[in-house]
């Protein structure tokens, strides 16, 4: 005789065997008290929770000698040809390979006949979310108006793929989750009666991993019990369901709360020399996590259950860990074990994980990001202004006349830029005596020869990148200190600002004029607006004369308390 | 094909052979563990083992169900694998019509499902209820390179039985068992990251192919004019649709194999560990948050790739950002 597998072998016979499912078998076995037996039932639930046995139960009750009786015999003939499958009033249909509309019409010609042993005719359609939408339909009328021999039980998983329709005809009954105890307790039965020697904390780890379903708990006694022949402990449970174990995710935890990541790196390495699953590593560590959490906020919790059960251990790393921190580590390994699913390589994919987890601090820590804040406007407001500033507060001044009556914010964009190539011939011609190079350049034709070698230099140096995006801009001026680069676009004076760009620009304006000069660039029609905002109140109090003091008074504040420039709306001008 | 043919594994091996033994074998067993690591090689012994009629060792490989079974035509032994890219339907039906019928020899049955993960899922859900309860003597042997691909109530209904990749060092020691030299066999151990079947392939001539490729790209990449992505991508898109998700699986290797040697790990966790001097020389250019970045944008290309998007675009964008990312300052 072949070996029958535990969960078929321990398959419940009758509703006091129903292991976790109270509400559904009360219920039934009411109805069948008081003979209200409906003609249609929807069984769904999670799987290896007690659907399709609980609708044999029900064929049972329903067509057992003694009855319709809510125990029924299993000895009668009738109960003995429904165990068997051999029922000729029982019908058990796998809905999903019979799906068709072919097979329901079928269906359908046999349901009128009466019932050949029993009292009623059960038809129990397995899967039923399977069927397709024709054979649904075609079910419809025959679902709410079968004739009163029959009874259909339909059963599934997914329970949303059914139809409102067939929904409405049937009397719907949700199976539980089965808790860990209840499993506990029936794993305990089906071992003390088979004889096996399985230890308690082996049975309770088998439960908490069924997650809630039976079936799935016998199965992997029934692997426990063929591997070994003497006691089952939780060690050998563990190495067969390829868990890490405590120990080596207490040894990551402390690895990662020192941000050792070759600590990090030297476990993960181990475990997976072991042959343990990566992903497997990840969702435990990110287990632990959540138990340090749930610790941290909760020290004397009882009822919810912990990860690693040593109190102490978890006292001690919950001291190490920041409440926020955690919540971000558990998000990051969640994401890590997500990708390890469909990740080529999911070490890979492991390791980037715990690498960001060791260099957490930098995101987790609010206080930290503050701090990183505050050194930040600090620097901004230090340092980025005085930059521009020497030329610019001449040039303002020298602006002012020409402007007053305009507002700002519409100022056209070409008087502006002639304005710009004035301002910087006045300046160099302050200060002519200071470079000759500077004094040979300052004239405008001579400033558009360096920069044109400027872009050939930047071509013949392979910077071609740095080049399509320096070329839309114009060289106005050049000076001992600066060079001013005029764009019309946004964009490639903001790529042209960035720290790299810049210094190489500068490094080869630096070959053709001589002298270390510094970059400033400056969109085309918005030129004066930063630089007016940049007038610093303490430095000449000229600024209150600058273009800013015919702007709108809630624009200048607006400026004073955000900073940043005004820009141009040109499509209004064009308009 | 005998149980002493498979390295590796002990643990499963050991357990399966347990089961045969003692006649405990259940009807549904899934192997689950990642392509190339010997899963089909170990439910052929088990199939061989169940039907072999020795009364001693099993398989013996001398009885005439062996015999039958090594020339492919064992009447009592099913074998369904994927009709082009899934399992289907209609498969799964033809297996329910034969197993309706009494076996051939009187005996049990031994049905491998390969690739169980690519049934689709009106494939999976008619198996669910032969799954459970078979009609006669028959052990179902899923194999499944992913899992998380199944569905839940197959797995529920299976013994899980998961196989883990060897680790680097046994698998190299075979390899070098099997008359391959150390050094190959090293780099194929850890290429392969512990699976036979890939350190196998790996080892024939112009195995390495795509992997130098890849390597020649990166450095060229990090030393020369933004050309070279021009010309790369070019190469790429010529390639097979397979070939390139490989190709960008050595290039996340090797940015991998970078990022350990940026933040200091030293070589002993390389994948790429017969080019470690090129791989340490390209490293100065490197950070770590840019090799993070990179590895992430390499993600996405496959991703993109996997989901049909235009091969030479994504590549090409791929390229470029690996390209800025070597030389931000």
């Amino acid at each position: 005789m072949a070996y029958v597998a535990l969960y078929r072998q321990w398959r419940p016979q009758d509703f006091e065997n129903l292991v976790g499912q109270k509400h559904i078998s009360v219920t039934l076995k009411n109805a069948i008290v008081s003979g209200k037996i409906a003609h249609a039932y929807l069984f769904s639930g999670p799987r290896g929770t007690g659907k399709t046995s609980t609708a044999k139960i029900l064929a049972k009750s329903l067509n057992c000698i003694h009855g319709p009786t809510p125990e029924p015999c299993n000895v009668c003939l009738n109960c003995q040809s429904i165990n068997t499958g051999t029922s000729m009033d029982v019908f058990e249909i796998d809905a999903a390979s019979n799906r068709g509309i072919d097979e329901i019409r079928e269906l359908r010609e046999t349901v009128k006949f009466a019932p050949v042993d029993g009292r009623y005719k059960v038809y129990i359609i397995d899967e039923v979310h399977m069927l397709t939408t024709e054979a649904f339909n075609a079910l419809l009328k025959t679902l709410e108006e079968p004739p009163a021999h029959v009874v259909f039980i339909l059963a599934t998983t997914e329970a949303h793929k059914i139809p409102a329709t067939i929904h409405s005809r049937c009397q719907r009954y949700d199976f539980r989750r089965i808790d860990a105890e209840a499993i506990e307790g029936r794993l305990t039965a089906v071992v003390q009666h088979e004889g096996l020697n399985v230890a308690p904390d082996a049975l309770k780890l088998i439960a908490s991993h069924a997650d809630g379903g039976l079936r799935d708990a016998l199965s992997i006694l029934d692997q426990c019990t063929t591997m070994e022949n003497g006691i089952i402990t939780a060690e050998k449970v563990r190495q067969l369901l390829g868990l890490i174990g405590h120990e080596w995710v207490w040894s990551i935890t402390e690895a990662l709360a020192e941000r050792d990541f070759k600590a990090v790196l030297m476990a993960l390495g181990e475990l997976i020399a072991l042959g343990k699953e990566v992903r497997q590593i990840l969702l435990e560590v990110a287990l632990y996590m959540r138990s340090i959490m749930l610790f941290k906020a909760a020290p004397d919790i009882d009822s919810i259950e912990l990860y690693g059960d040593d109190r102490n251990v978890l006292a001690k790393h919950g001291e190490q860990f920041k409440h926020d921190e955690l919540i971000d580590m558990i998000k990051i390994l969640n994401e890590g074990a997500n990708d390890a699913k469909w990740a080529p390589e999911p070490r890979i994919t492991a390791e980037m994980t715990l690498l960001s987890l060791c260099r957490r601090s930098a995101q987790a820590d609010m206080a930290n990001l503050l701090e990183r804040i505050a050194i930040l406007e600090e620097k901004v407001s230090g340092q980025s202004f005085p930059r521009i500033e020497p030329p610019i507060i001449k040039q303002v001044e020298t602006v002012r006349p020409p402007t007053p009556v305009k507002p700002v914010v519409v100022q056209p964009v070409s008087p502006k830029s002639i304005e710009k190539v004035e301002v910087k011939q006045e300046i160099s011609n302050e200060q002519p005596q200071t470079e000759p190079v500077v004094s040979s350049s300052s004239s405008s034709s001579d400033v558009k020869e360096i920069w044109d070698n400027v872009l050939k230099e930047l071509v013949a140096g392979g910077k071609r990148s740095v080049h399509a995006c320096v070329s839309q801009g114009k060289l106005i001026s050049l000076d001992d200190k600066q060079a001013i680069v005029q764009f019309a676009a946004a964009f490639p004076k903001e790529r042209t600002e960035k720290e790299d760009y810049r210094i190489m620009i500068e490094k080869v304006l630096t070959q053709f004029c001589g002298k270390t000069v510094q970059l400033c660039c400056i969109l085309g029609s918005a030129a004066v607006a930063p630089k007016a905002a940049a007038l610093p109140p303490k430095e000449k109090p000229v600024t209150t004369a600058s273009p800013l003091e015919e702007v709108h008074p809630a624009l200048r504040q607006a400026i004073h308390m955000f900073g940043g420039k005004v820009i141009k709306k040109e499509e209004y001008k064009g308009d | 094909m005998k149980w002493t043919d498979i390295i590796g594994h002990k643990d499963q091996v050991t357990m399966l052979r347990h089961m045969e033994s003692s006649r405990r074998m259940p009807h549904a067993v899934l192997f689950a563990g990642p392509k190339g690591i010997g899963k089909n090689l170990v439910a052929n012994v088990v199939a061989a083992s169940l039907l072999c009629s020795d009364q001693e060792e099993r398989p013996c490989g001398r009885c005439h169900s062996c015999q039958q079974i090594s020339y492919g035509s064992h009447p009592d032994f099913l074998h369904i694998a994927p009709d082009g890219t899934n399992i289907k339907i209609e498969q799964i039906r033809m297996l329910q019509q034969e197993l309706s019928m009494a076996s051939f020899s009187g005996q049990r049955r031994v049905c491998i499902i390969d690739g169980a993960e690519l049934m689709t899922t009106q494939a999976a859900n008619s198996l669910l209820k032969v799954l459970e309860d078979p009609p006669g003597e028959i052990v179902f042997l899923l194999l499944a390179a992913n899992k998380q691909m199944l569905l839940t109530t197959i797995i529920s209904r299976c013994m899980v039985i998961a196989f883990q990749p060897l680790a680097d060092e046994l698998l190299a020691q075979d390899l070098m068992a099997k008359g391959y030299l150390p050094e190959t066999s090293e780099v194929a151990a850890r290429l392969s990251s512990g699976r036979m079947g890939i350190a196998l392939a790996l080892l024939e001539p112009e195995g390495l192919a795509l992997r130098n490729q890849a390597l020649e790209m990166i450095l060229k990449l990090m030393d020369s004019k933004l050309e070279a992505v021009w010309h790369s991508a070019g190469v790429l898109e010529k390639m097979e649709r397979n070939d390139i998700l490989e190709f960008i699986k050595y290039v996340t290797y090797i940015l991998r194999d970078i990022l350990l040697l940026v933040t200091g790990q030293g070589k002993q966790w390389l994948f790429n560990i017969d080019v470690a001097e090129e791989l340490c020389e390209v490293a100065d250019m490197w950070s770590e948050r840019r090799l993070v970045t990179a590895i992430r944008a390499v993600e996405t290309a496959r991703r993109a790739l996997l989901a049909n998007a235009n091969t030479r675009l994504t590549s090409e964008a791929l390229l470029i950002r690996i390209y800025d990312l070597a030389r931000e300052v």
